[in-house]
């Protein structure tokens, strides 16, 4: 089906769609029914679902503020999803100029919707596999001119892409990006993994979505000429800071125990 | 809640049991706060995803410092804001209404010792402040739901009105398709036809068609390819459909499966398109193919022929001049001289067909040719004819060959007289008497979608000439083979089938096409197109040349390879006082050049002549003799290259085949000395 298709089927609610369904699990609006039930039944495969999409999300809050306080003021940003409350522009310091994208042509014209009041704020479809299409769009051509130090987030994603393609996302953003810029990231350690983990990633290959898993070994080799800032790699759980018996008691398994996250720099 | 309901549950209460109320909480705020946090901080992942983890430690403490100002200073409004401000910061309804289980055990495992009265009323307060900060919430939540909502709600919209736009273009970018549609269910039923396919079936209203099979109009082969599709997927042929006026269309079709995202088939469309232009042009370079084979058939013949017809020609006059006239023997030769004429009309006739004719033109105004064949034409058609002419004041000029233009129009004209007589003659049961025979001429230009249609046109500025009869028509049969030499559908007596074939040739030699409307019953239309002249148009009149007979004196060596020919020059030179040496070719004229040239007043060469060819011995003798003055015999003079001869000191142009007064007043004047224009 062509792209103007995809687009016309925004006014198809009858399907669920993974940028409101990803919604619904962080708590948000933006949804309709068929995506909450859509949600709910991946709660019921993959409890520790609720946990993962937030931790995902506050790590972005976190790099994201640290970013903005270092001056920061143009943003890049792979497979956003929707752009609700709490997501780069709203968190960053007021007037910060944000390209978001995401592969979903649906999900891009929600997201343009959503941000249509917001002269600050784009976002333009793209598949983090050919990264190009988003550095070189028209939209970053205008919105940011010839700056070149930015700051760069591939935030959820890195797990859906194989070793090849993450390697080739990183370095293409490397050479594109001027001197000083940063890039935010999150990814798992096979070291970590745990039960929880293996539903959520069953049910996403069950649907057709592969799912990459790797060690923190490979991910030091596969980010290249990237350095990368202190304090490392740290399981998302320490980036927010959330005290390790409180997630220990919350009522799921911990499942943000794997994932780990990173602000690289050049 | 009703701040009014409210006041008097609680307003009216005794202040000395508030303040009991309140100093419990106070005592043990510490206590308390620490449960609300705990309570917070279990419920991380409930709550929104806006309401960062940090937060949760304080939100126990805040709370507890509203419950703490509510219980004195009852104000429910400062409630229901911090139950906006926690909607706003994301905190779940869950966890809040965990707040008030948390409040009871607290007051339980403090009031248990007190009357029911304090207990009861601390019990009022937390409902009464949960009540207000719930308002607040929910208000706050309705709030966000709303404009979060409203923000779907503008995407659909959006979404919505894209989808109209794009169906709204998609449908009239069929309605709207120059080519052909139809739409069909998939028991090939019509459901929609474009107008573009009613035009070409020459229907009034889509009505015709809806409700009709589809494979109907797709030839013959229709319901054969239909009861496949499904299979196949798709189709495309060539079909002839009966179009405006009953006339044949030639249409290409394509006829395809329509499937959804599912791939399911839904439907199918076919699309027509009209090809006949396609086939015209196609038809056109057959035709065009096909002439230049025959022309160069007819090339080769007419130069061997040439040589044939100036040896008898030749003899016959030297017979002529040597017989009695009231010999019978010299009656013979006339008629042998008669025939050889008309020969000689067939090559002239055919060397233009073959374009095998000198491509000497000027600057001429096309009306002034007209006018003077009208003016023959008024002479000699029959009076049955009317003539009428529509000529354009403002004519461009062309850069034409004049006497060509003037057998061209000739031919034409007595084409069209031949069709109209013949017409007549058919329709004299009618009372028929008269038929008109129009010439029109006039300015065009095409466009590159005019000139599109014809295979050799370009676009640019032309001039036409039309010549339109009220004969009979053409059979559409006969229109492919119009223009082919000795084609006619005349009798033996009437025409040799060459006046079109020439026509056509000289067409070609000037850069033109021509464009033939007819329908039979409806007389004809030849449409000639010659590019415009884009310089100051000059009406030059053409003229005939008319040479003197002389003998003369002097030694003249011939060189030509034919034999007969070359014995026929011989005698007719020495029969004209002339010292002749003969040479049979190239090479040999060089070599008795070379050996007696300086007694040598003129050479006549022959241009086609094996090995030495007559251009490489016109060289050859100018370099032993710049002023050797040499006069060139041809019955070949396509490339034009007369003119480049005569710039390199030729010193004329003699065509075969000849009548011998012409011959010999060449070689007069290429004695003297002056250069002439060929004949």
């Amino acid at each position: 089906m062509s792209s103007n298709d995809d687009v016309s089927s925004i006014a198809d609610a009858s399907r669920p769609n993974a940028g409101r369904i990803y919604d619904y699990l962080l708590g948000g609006n933006h949804n309709f029914e068929i995506d909450r039930q859509a949600a709910e039944q991946l709660k019921q495969i993959a409890p520790g679902t609720t946990q993962v999409v937030r931790l995902i999300r506050w790590f972005l809050g976190e790099a994201v503020q640290r970013l903005g306080s270092e001056g920061f003021n143009y943003f890049l940003d792979f497979a956003s999803g929707l752009p609700t409350a709490d997501h780069i522009h709203q968190i960053a310091p007021k007037g910060t100029k944000v390209v978001y994208s995401d592969i979903d042509p649906v999900t891009v014209a929600y997201a343009k919707e959503i941000i249509r009041d917001n002269p600050d704020v784009a976002c333009v479809e793209c598949d983090i596999r050919e990264p190009g299409t988003l550095l070189n769009s028209s939209v970053v051509k205008e919105m940011f001119g010839k700056q070149r130090k930015i700051a760069c987030g591939m935030n959820g994603i890195a797990w859906f892409l194989d070793d090849h393609s993450l390697a080739h996302a990183l370095e293409v953003v490397y050479e594109w990006a001027g001197e000083g810029s940063k890039l935010f990231i999150s990814d798992g350690d096979t070291r970590r993994i745990t039960k929880a983990t293996e539903d959520i990633f069953e049910f996403y290959r069950k649907v057709g979505q592969p799912v990459y898993s790797r060690s923190l070994d490979t991910i030091t080799k596969l980010i290249g000429k990237w350095n990368v800032e202190e304090p490392g790699f740290l399981p998302l759980t320490e980036w927010i800071d959330i005290d390790k018996k409180l997630v220990e008691t919350s009522r799921e398994e911990v499942v943000g125990g794997y994932f780990v996250g990173a602000i690289l720099t050049k | 809640m009703n701040d009014e309901i409210m006041r008097p549950s609680i307003g009216n209460a005794p202040k000395q049991e508030l303040k009991k109320i309140l100093q419990i909480f106070t005592q043990h705020q510490a206590e308390v706060e620490e449960h609300l946090s705990n309570h917070f901080e279990a419920s991380v992942f409930d709550n929104r995803y806006t309401l960062h983890p940090r937060r949760l430690a304080h939100i126990g403490t805040e709370i507890l410092g509203e419950l703490i100002r509510f219980i004195n200073e009852l104000n429910p409004e400062t409630c229901r804001e911090q139950g906006r401000r926690a909607a706003a910061e994301g905190i779940s309804q869950g966890p809040l209404y965990g707040v008030v289980h948390i409040l009871r055990r607290f007051l339980g495992s403090y009031l248990y010792e007190d009357s029911g009265t304090i207990n009861k009323l601390a019990h009022r307060c937390i409902d009464t402040f949960l009540g207000a900060l719930m308002d607040g919430f929910v208000e706050e939540r309705e709030a966000q739901i709303l404009k979060d909502q409203e923000q779907m709600r503008r995407a659909l919209s959006t979404a919505l009105e894209q989808q109209r736009r794009e169906l709204h273009i998609k449908n009239h970018a069929i309605h709207t398709s120059i080519s052909g549609i139809i739409l069909c269910d998939l028991e090939g039923t019509i459901t929609y036809a474009n107008p573009a396919i009613l035009s070409m079936l020459d229907l009034p209203t889509s009505k015709e068609l809806i409700g009709k099979p589809c494979f109907t109009y797709w030839g013959e082969q229709g319901k054969d390819v239909f009861s496949v599709l499904l299979e196949t997927g798709g189709w495309q042929g060539e079909i002839s459909i009966s179009g405006r006026d009953q006339l044949p269309l030639e249409v290409a079709v394509s006829a395809s499966v329509i499937r959804d995202a599912v791939d399911t088939p839904i439907g199918i469309i076919s699309f027509f398109y009209d090809i006949s232009e396609r086939k015209h042009l196609e038809a056109q370079f057959r035709q065009a193919q096909k002439m230049e084979a025959l022309g160069q058939l007819a090339g080769g013949i007419v130069h061997d022929f040439n040589n044939l017809l100036t040896a008898i020609s030749g003899y016959s006059q030297l017979a002529l001049l040597e017989l009695p006239e009231s010999s019978k023997t010299y009656q013979d030769f006339v008629q042998i001289k008669t025939a050889t004429d008309r020969g000689r009309e067939l090559t002239q006739e055919l060397r233009m067909f073959t374009r095998q004719t000198s491509s000497k033109r000027e600057p001429l105004n096309l009306n002034s040719v007209v006018e003077e064949t009208h003016k023959l034409l008024e002479r000699t058609f029959p009076p049955e004819i009317k003539i009428v002419l529509h000529l354009d004041p403002e004519l461009s000029g062309i850069n034409a060959n004049a006497s060509q233009m003037s057998q061209m129009l000739m031919n034409l004209c007595v084409n069209a007289r031949d069709a109209i007589m013949s017409s007549l003659e058919k329709k004299n049961n009618n009372g028929e008497k008269h038929g008109e025979l129009v010439i029109e001429s006039y300015n065009v230009e095409l466009d590159w979608r005019s000139a599109a249609r014809y295979l050799h046109a370009q676009p640019g500025r032309y001039v036409c000439l039309s010549i339109l009869d009220s004969g009979g028509g053409i059979p559409q049969r006969n229109l492919d083979h119009l223009f082919e030499p000795f084609f006619t559908t005349k009798g033996e007596k009437t025409g040799t089938g060459l006046g079109l074939a020439v026509v056509y040739g000289i067409v070609q030699n000037h850069d033109g096409f021509i464009d033939v409307h007819s329908r039979e019953g409806s007389g004809s239309a030849f449409n000639i197109y010659l590019p415009v002249f884009e310089a100051d148009q000059v009406d030059e009149p053409y003229h005939t040349y008319t040479p003197d007979l002389t003998v003369g004196k002097g030694t003249i060596l011939v060189a030509e390879d034919n034999p007969q020919v070359r014995g026929m020059i011989v005698r007719a030179l020495e029969e004209s006082g002339y010292s002749v040496i003969a040479a049979k070719d190239g090479s040999d004229a060089i070599a008795i050049y070379e050996k007696k040239g300086a007694s040598i007043d003129l050479v006549i060469l022959d241009m086609l002549m094996p090995h030495v060819g007559g251009r490489d011995c016109f060289y050859r003798l100018k370099e032993i003799d710049s002023k050797a003055r040499i006069l060139l015999m041809t019955g070949f003079t396509a490339n034009g290259s007369i003119d480049d001869f005569l710039d390199e000191g030729a010193a004329g142009v003699i065509i075969k085949p000849f009548e011998l007064q012409h011959f010999t007043t060449t070689i007069q004047k290429a004695l003297s000395g002056r250069q002439k224009k060929p004949g």
